[in-house]
């Protein structure tokens, strides 16, 4: 039987509500630094840190770390398999808000 | 997954929604860089003009430092940048490129239509490279109208 409720086509993953705000951050990004998703999201260094790590090994987040000078940057960027996977999880609801 | 009550939908669609305005907020940084880059061109279109060639020795360092003090800035600025929206990251790119061809543009036909040469004054090169700059200023404008 074909399961036609929107929440069916909703992504566990994305929700919760840290992981979502991050890829709901994320997907108007080309990248955004650890930081400024830390500041926004308005979590600590090691929450956010346990969300990205769900999210990326789900494959949805990509995570780069390089160097400012000496100073360390990490860079999260969503993955297309992220964004197509958030994309749906936005529509289903969509779909549940106008029902 | 627990059932989403179509309030919890409408919630989680106006966090969304702000996350991503959040994020274009950055795109200002592109419109510094803009404006640094037209400031650099119309700088020297304005000392040229007026300093023309082997009038001032001051003019050519001074020449130098506004390039380089460009550059600098919008080198900074990118580099503490924390964030790159991917609206502005591509306005900000086509913009460049049509900076530059529509540079190469102006060049060529100041070149080519005799405006610029040996006998011209040096204000048909300040001219030129106030045009040039019209496309830097005209994304600058675009990017501070948007919401």
């Amino acid at each position: 039987m074909a399961l036609r409720h929107p929440r069916h086509a909703l992504n566990n993953l994305l929700g919760h509500p840290v992981r979502f705000s991050v890829a709901a951050l994320l997907a108007a990004a080309s990248q955004l630094e650890f930081s400024f998703v830390r500041d926004h999201v308005e979590v600590s260094d090691s929450v956010l840190s346990k969300q990205v790590s769900a999210l990326e090994q789900a494959g949805y987040v990509k995570v780069s770390k390089g160097f400012v000078g000496k100073r360390p940057r990490t860079w999260l960027s969503l993955t297309k398999d992220g964004r197509r996977t958030f994309e749906r999880h936005l529509g289903a609801l969509r779909e549940i808000a106008q029902s | 997954m627990d059932e989403v009550t179509p309030q919890e939908a409408r919630a989680a669609l106006g966090d969304a929604k702000e996350r991503a305005a959040q994020v274009r907020q950055t795109d200002t940084q592109f419109r510094v860089i803009l404006l640094v880059l037209a400031g650099v061109d119309l700088t020297a279109a304005l000392l040229i003009g007026l300093f023309p060639e082997g009038r001032s020795p001051l003019v050519g360092i001074t020449l130098l430092v506004v390039f380089v003090g460009g550059l600098t800035v919008g080198v900074i600025v990118l580099l503490r940048a924390r964030a790159y929206s991917r609206r502005g990251l591509v306005f900000f790119t086509w913009t460049c490129a049509g900076f530059t061809w529509w540079n190469a543009a102006v060049i060529g036909v100041s070149v080519t239509t005799g405006w610029w040469g040996p006998h011209q004054s040096a204000t048909h090169f300040s001219a030129s490279a106030i045009i040039a700059a019209i496309p830097l200023l005209v994304a600058a404008w675009l990017v501070g109208r948007w919401r």
